[in-house]
């Protein structure tokens, strides 16, 4: 099948991140998360680590490939970083008053 | 230097070459969303400061349901139907940058297809939240609070409990029953005043003794519940079943219960409580699809652009911000998924 819209010109491969392999490891992940409250119960420790690290793992799959911080200028990554720093302090805080 | 070439010529230090190799847009919408971030960040540290400092789920007395984070009657929330809802959300994030990838490879009819396809993933996602909402509203829920239902007749704490005890004995009078049911608790820790009068600032007001739940808590103290320093601010609505409670305890004659009986009715006939489960529910995943629709309007746009022919391998940064934009809904879904359905 021709796309009849590119031409020789425009066309240059680009090196893609491995989009499908990120997919399967985000589905993995959900369908895993989806399987913890039944298993290990809704708001036992363990069960609240293992779901705050799928998330975690998640998030950076996502922000690193989908989003291309991985591979983008280090500064995007500063700047997507700093709320990430602040409300890991302000989820601390939290943390420690209850 | 001729002025033409001090134009284009970018007086920018050789040492920042390659730092900044994004365009002012990109730039933009990190900035943006790194603000909307914190947006979401706000409303999530208030669910979980909420749900920490009111009861776990209890079967609450009326007047209890304030105080409590989700009474076992309170609509579920249905984990499956959620979880597929977030297997189409990633999905979409895929044809997002696939339809990036696509646009950048130069296969525009494709890159349409994709952008197509996300923008139905978003739309299938707040239809969703429409049906669950729907549910949610349907089984009594709303942000302003919980309808009360039917308690069980066997319940002696059931707001109906005088009125069915008199009818099954006809040949007691409602006071007696009022006394048999609600006599026998200790209502000395009440002090309806100051139930009735509380509010946030008193709260913030309070010496630290008073917020110690062992201490002097001014709100009432019930067997087997354990009191956490509570936001619950009461409202009109609140008063109804509390005021309910009081007036049976203490009733002095008929005309007590029959005023009582009035409250009752009220409750019956749908009195809400405000309760700190469904007003962040709905305000998490409102803002959150509001949000996804946004997007979808975004990517609508991106769509009809892409159908003039304005991206293509070389100009394709318009579809890469509106990629950026559609996965941090994607990511901050991460959060409300885990938060508010896996917890």
């Amino acid at each position: 099948m021709t796309d009849e819209t590119m031409t020789s010109d425009e066309h240059e491969e680009h090196v893609h991140p491995p989009y499908m392999k990120v997919f399967s490891i985000l589905a993995a992940l959900t369908m895993i998360e989806l399987f913890i409250p039944p298993i290990i119960g809704d708001v036992t420790w363990l069960a609240v680590t293992l779901l705050v690290l799928i998330a975690i793992w998640k998030m950076k799959l996502i922000m690193g490939y989908f989003m291309h911080l991985a591979f983008d200028a280090r500064i995007l990554l500063l700047v997507a970083g700093t709320p990430a720093i602040l409300a890991s302090i302000m989820v601390i805080a939290f943390m420690m008053e209850y | 230097m001729s002025h033409d070439d001090h134009h284009h010529e970018l007086p920018i230090p050789e040492s920042y070459e390659g730092e900044f190799e994004f365009t002012n847009g990109k730039f933009a919408i990190w900035l943006f969303l790194v603000s909307d971030a914190m947006a979401f960040i706000g409303f999530l540290g208030a669910y979980m400061v909420l749900r920490m400092s009111t009861t776990a789920d209890i079967t609450p007395t009326p007047e209890e349901v304030t105080l409590s984070w989700k009474p076992d009657w309170a609509p579920e929330l249905d984990l499956v139907a959620t979880g597929v809802n977030t297997f189409v959300l990633i999905i979409s994030s895929v044809t997002m940058v696939k339809a990036l990838a696509a646009f950048q490879d130069g296969f525009i009819n494709r890159a349409k297809m994709f952008i197509l396809a996300t923008a139905a993933g978003g739309i299938f996602f707040v239809g969703f939240q429409v049906w669950e909402w729907t549910h949610l509203i349907h089984a009594g829920a709303t942000m302003s609070g919980l309808q009360i239902p039917e308690f069980d007749n066997g319940d002696p704490y059931h707001p109906g409990a005088v009125q069915r005890a008199a009818a099954n004995n006809p040949d007691r009078t409602r006071l007696s029953i009022a006394r048999e049911l609600y006599g026998g608790r200790d209502t000395t820790a009440w002090d309806q005043e100051k139930l009735d009068s509380f509010t946030m600032a008193d709260y913030v007001n309070l010496p630290m003794e008073f917020l110690n739940p062992d201490q002097a808590d001014p709100r009432p103290k019930y067997p087997g519940v354990i009191h956490m320093p509570s936001f619950s601010i009461p409202t009109v609505e609140d008063k109804v079943p509390a005021q309910n409670r009081w007036d049976l305890q203490n009733a002095r004659n008929e005309e007590d219960v029959d005023r009582a009986a009035v409250l009752q009715q009220q409750v019956e006939d749908g009195a809400r409580v405000s309760n700190m489960f469904c007003s962040t529910i709905f305000v998490l995943t409102g803002f959150h699809g509001l949000h996804v629709f946004i997007g979808v309007v975004y990517l609508w746009i991106i769509f009809f652009r892409a159908r003039k022919g304005v991206y293509g391998p070389t100009n394709n940064s318009p579809v890469e911000i509106a990629g950026l934009y559609w996965h941090f809904v994607d990511l901050v879904w991460v959060l409300l998924f885990m938060l508010i359905y896996l917890l």
